[in-house]
């Protein structure tokens, strides 16, 4: 699903983002991408995205290499990829509903033809009678969990979740955890950077490490 | 899994829908027109919430647009209404035979009945030194300066007003015709000042053209200063919007509408106000048109003047609006990355 082959990330200014990294992501895997801060785990997520292009080295996702994509292409590549934010995302002035029906709208669904993809969504995350509230409205927890509803309600092949647990306690941290690996169940491919290194310990999955830019664990699958 | 073909949009557009049904999103069709026509009506009508939530500020940016429109749509006025003064003088240009002071009687009589027995003569009017002075005391209220004259100064005048059908290339013969007759001092055709103020008349046109295209340069920054600003401010939802696979297209399009309704409220604007200056100037109008003995209605906007503006405004707010964009969201992206 992923494939990074010798990708190098060098910022303007010098920063190296991320040096020489290999790895693979399979169809249907789940893995974590773990290291301090500054490691380089948002930028390869970010090359992913195709939020960075690689300084050098290619990066292929769901069998397409991203250097070939042109710029018009990338928003039809992203509909594929649902992401998951350690700051939720979510756009305050509009409801549960609407936040989560936004990739659906996106990709030219009426509000009607969506309602019934947007309860599915919010039916898994156990949200469905909160659909007319506005995001602030809810907890921090709940507030992540509508995210990771928009991030599914597309059904993509792959999600990457950038510190989804962040902001929660450990018992709110497993519940989100465990939709994770829901998703991944159902043949879905989810990557999730996070430096919770003992909710990764419990979830027993492949760990990726990275450290100061380069990858030093983790590079096959378990 | 991943959709190939949805990625290489461009060159197998058709492939998916088909697409869409394969991964088991069945009904829609990507892009199909009730779901372009759907998605526009929400946006435009967002749009214009959004607008009003914030009634004093945009009420100064329409009123700011509303003015550079103002301008222009005054001079057209001015311009169709000096036009009319010209070619709607009734009908034919008459000619004014200026008579000798003191003239007696009886050689006055010989030229009303030779202007009479003229076949292209339809009408005359006689004014004598005393009508006219007292027609001037009356309207122009300059009695005093005459009664310090003491005497009348003013000429008697025989108007003359040549057969509707008189071809216009003849008419400075038959001016000639009535010169050199005795008594005659002056003949003047009233059609020299009608050539004058079509002179004029051009003038003001391009003027009012050069203007036009100023401010049209104008409103279009204007527009596009007032989208870049919300751009700005709704920069997180930008985002958003582009990272879960929105286009350029969809991200624009609230505030391609931001500019549309911005140029419409500025032209309404401009028309209220050319009415309120009509209005007031109508009155002004009569008074002078009364001084010359004739009714003028000063025009209001005509339906060229109303569509022109509304489509004015329309296209120089989206004109606005997508320059802004265009250079905004680009500059977002870089900044992002």
């Amino acid at each position: 699903m992923i494939h990074f082959d010798n990708v190098t990330k060098r910022y303007p200014g010098g920063h190296v983002g991320l040096d020489q990294v290999d790895f693979h992501l399979e169809r249907g895997e789940i893995a974590f991408l773990t290291g301090h801060s500054g490691a380089g785990k948002s930028t390869l997520l970010k090359l992913i995205m195709l939020m960075e292009r690689p300084t050098s080295g290619s990066v292929a996702v769901g069998g397409h290499d991203t250097a070939k994509l042109s710029r018009g292409q990338i928003p039809y590549f992203r509909r594929n990829v649902g992401v998951v934010f350690q700051d939720h995302q979510l756009l305050h002035d509009r409801t549960i509903f609407d936040n989560v029906a936004l990739p659906l709208i996106i990709a030219g669904y009426s509000k009607q033809e969506s309602a019934g993809r947007v309860r599915a969504a919010l039916d898994m995350v156990g949200l469905l009678d909160r659909e007319k509230n506005l995001p602030l409205e809810l907890s921090g927890g709940e507030q992540q969990r509508v995210g990771l509803a928009r991030a599914v309600v597309n059904r993509p092949p792959l999600i990457l979740a950038d510190e989804p647990t962040g902001n929660l306690d450990p018992k709110l941290s497993s519940e989100i955890m465990k939709l994770f690996e829901n998703f991944n169940q159902v043949g879905v491919s989810v990557l999730i950077a996070s430096h919770d290194l003992a909710l990764i310990a419990r979830m027993q999955r492949r760990v990726l490490t990275l450290n100061k830019g380069r990858l030093i664990n983790g590079q096959e699958g378990i | 899994m991943f959709s190939r073909k949805k990625i290489n949009k461009k060159n197998t557009e058709q492939v998916a829908p088909r697409e869409e049904s394969e991964r088991g999103a069945a009904r829609a069709s990507k892009h199909s027109m009730g779901y372009l026509k759907n998605l526009h009506q929400q946006v435009a009508v967002e749009a214009f919430k959004n607008i009003l939530s914030k009634p004093f500020a945009s009420f100064l940016n329409c009123l700011m647009i509303g003015v550079a429109f103002a301008l222009p749509a005054l001079l057209y006025l001015i311009v169709i209404n000096l036009q009319v003064l010209g070619h709607g003088w009734e009908g034919q240009p008459r000619i004014s035979l200026y008579l000798e002071t003191g003239l007696a009687e009886k050689q006055v009589r010989v030229l009303r009945n030779q202007a009479r027995d003229d076949q292209d003569i339809a009408g005359f009017t006689f004014i004598s030194p005393g009508e006219g002075l007292r027609e001037f005391q009356e309207k122009a209220q300059l009695s005093g300066v005459f009664d310090a004259l003491g005497f009348n100064p003013l000429p008697a005048v025989l108007e003359l007003e040549p057969r509707s059908s008189f071809p216009v290339d003849k008419l400075g013969e038959l001016l000639e015709r009535y010169k050199v007759k005795s008594g005659v001092v002056e003949a003047r055709l009233d059609r020299e000042w009608v050539e004058r103020l079509d002179a004029i008349t051009g003038l003001v046109e391009q003027f009012a053209l050069l203007l036009s295209s100023l401010l049209a340069v104008m409103v279009v920054l204007t527009i596009g200063n007032t989208v870049r600003l919300s751009v700005e401010s709704r920069r997180a939802e930008i985002q958003v919007i582009k990272l879960v696979g929105g286009t350029d297209g969809f991200v624009a399009l609230p505030f391609l509408y931001m500019g549309i309704w911005y140029g419409l409220g500025g032209a309404v604007l401009a028309l209220m106000t050319v009415w309120l200056i009509q209005a007031g100037v109508m009155s002004g109008v009569l008074e002078l048109t009364a001084l010359y003995g004739s009714s003028f209605d000063v025009l209001g906007p005509d339906f060229t003047l109303v569509l022109s503006l509304i489509f004015a405004g329309g296209l120089l707010g989206l004109t606005g609006a997508l320059a802004s964009c265009y250079r905004h969201l680009r500059g977002m992206e870089q900044k992002a990355h």
